[in-house]
């Protein structure tokens, strides 16, 4: 049996390496910072790592639909392609610099990407 | 929702702590973000949320205990109190020293002795049946005592009453050890930062202490932030602890002028902010003030440290709160 995307990755720990990379990306890039600047740390980490659970195609429990509504409030603050672009250059460098092989990394940007319609509700 | 024997509506999102309080049925509380575990209550039927039940031991887990303040009431059909005996047991006040004007120090020896990591803190529940939590500064393996550092609070129902009416001889409840803020398992040479405003300095001092006991050889730094030279109240005892071992260094930091001698006048955090780049390979702890540490915490990891070596003690003060969570 051929291991699964979320196998070859690394699992759950490859998505604990990766959500302290890709979080402090996201925080110290100022032109996205602000939809991610919840005060509630912990809670934010915890989306960051179901969103990159879902990415490296691992148990997840998110929807087309769940996506559309949990960004809408963000759609209204002016969310758009190039902050979506944004995150999706940061989860591309972080997983470069976490030398994830690169079909892989390809694999992994594909889901990422395939959210595009939903979270900018299209 | 079923509470011992009395029925009771939940509005929706609303936590099982707030749907008691709403109808003023007697329930411990205090810091109301599930770090205390003073709300603890028991499942009898219903969906327990994993955030109610973060940081509870296995054995609590399966007798259903959960966090009052992180349950929404909503998915819980028959819950109960606790047994007071289950979670409480007795300490006896042997030495009371107040260290500056506004905090005193505590010892108190427990009726069974106590297996604890210092760092930890516990519950205090006073006659009045008010509960607090305060951190443990002593170490488990030096004596049977428990050393915790209390501020008083203007208007603070347990501070005022451990300073006025607490006597040597006089027994209290407590409940714990709980928390997650210790020295365990760290490599020897890694650097240590130890953050803490206030009575924040606490924990630190029993972390500290357990570092050094397990033959920590990587540098510590101590931070303490206060308001005044006077406020600082472990000074003498920190810097005597700088000048024994070689590879602690305490950083006395005040808010308030003046500032003489090793003393920094500004806020500890900055100080130890600007610190980091030299220790991203460090242990991080960060203690007091909620604000301060939730803020931070934040500004560490975005300095590059990861989060799972940063470990804090936020202080949540139940009566100072300016609005209502």
């Amino acid at each position: 049996m051929s291991l699964s995307l979320y196998e070859k990755i690394g699992g759950e720990k490859a998505v604990d390496a990766a959500v302290d990379i890709f979080y402090r990306k996201v925080l110290n890039d100022g032109s996205i910072s602000s939809f991610f600047d919840d005060t509630d740390m912990d809670a934010q980490i915890a989306k960051q790592k179901g969103f990159l659970t879902m990415a490296f195609g691992g148990p997840n429990e998110y929807t087309g639909k769940s996506m559309r509504e949990a960004h809408a409030p963000l759609v209204v603050r002016g969310l758009n392609d190039s902050h979506f672009n944004a995150v999706a250059g940061h989860l591309q460098s972080t997983l470069e610099e976490l030398k994830v092989p690169e079909d892989l990394i390809n694999q992994v940007m594909a889901i990422a990407g395939s959210t595009h319609d939903d979270v900018l509700g299209l | 929702m079923k509470y011992n024997h009395n029925e009771f509506k939940p509005d929706a999102d609303e936590s099982v702590l707030d749907l008691l309080l709403r109808n003023q049925q007697p329930v411990s509380y205090s810091c109301k973000s599930g770090h205390c575990q003073s709300c603890l209550l028991q499942s009898l039927e219903g969906q327990v949320d994993t955030v109610a039940q973060k940081g509870l031991k296995p054995t609590a887990i399966e007798q259903g205990f959960f966090l009052a303040c992180q349950q929404k009431a909503a998915l819980m059909q028959h819950i109960k109190s606790i047994d007071d005996h289950a979670l409480f047991s007795h300490a006896r006040l042997v030495e009371k020293h107040l260290c500056a004007e506004d905090v005193c120090r505590i010892s108190l020896e427990p009726a069974n002795s106590l297996f604890y990591h210092a760092g930890q803190f516990i519950n205090l529940k006073n006659s009045q049946g008010v509960v607090r939590s305060y951190s443990l500064a002593s170490l488990p393996w030096k004596n049977d005592l428990l050393e915790l550092h209390i501020r008083l609070k203007p208007g603070g129902q347990m501070s005022q009453w451990i300073f006025d009416d607490f006597k040597v001889g006089d027994y209290v409840e407590f409940q714990g050890p709980i928390g997650s803020c210790f020295y365990a398992s760290i490599e020897p040479a890694r650097p240590l930062i130890l953050i803490g405003n206030g009575t924040g300095a606490a924990p630190l001092l029993g972390i500290i202490r357990d570092a050094l006991h397990s033959g920590h050889i990587g540098p510590i730094h101590f931070y303490h932030g206060s308001v005044n030279r006077e406020s600082l109240y472990l000074h003498e005892l920190l810097n005597s602890v700088q000048e024994e071992q070689s590879n602690v260094y305490y950083h006395p930091c005040v808010s308030e002028g003046p500032a003489t001698g090793n003393i920094y006048l500004g806020r500890c955090q900055q100080l130890a902010l600007s610190h980091v780049s030299s220790v991203k390979d460090g242990v991080f702890f960060l203690c007091g003030n909620p604000q301060m540490v939730a803020e931070t915490r934040k500004k560490i990891y975005l300095a590059g440290v990861s989060l799972s070596n940063i470990y804090t003690d936020p202080f949540e003060y139940q009566d100072l709160r300016k609005s209502a969570r």
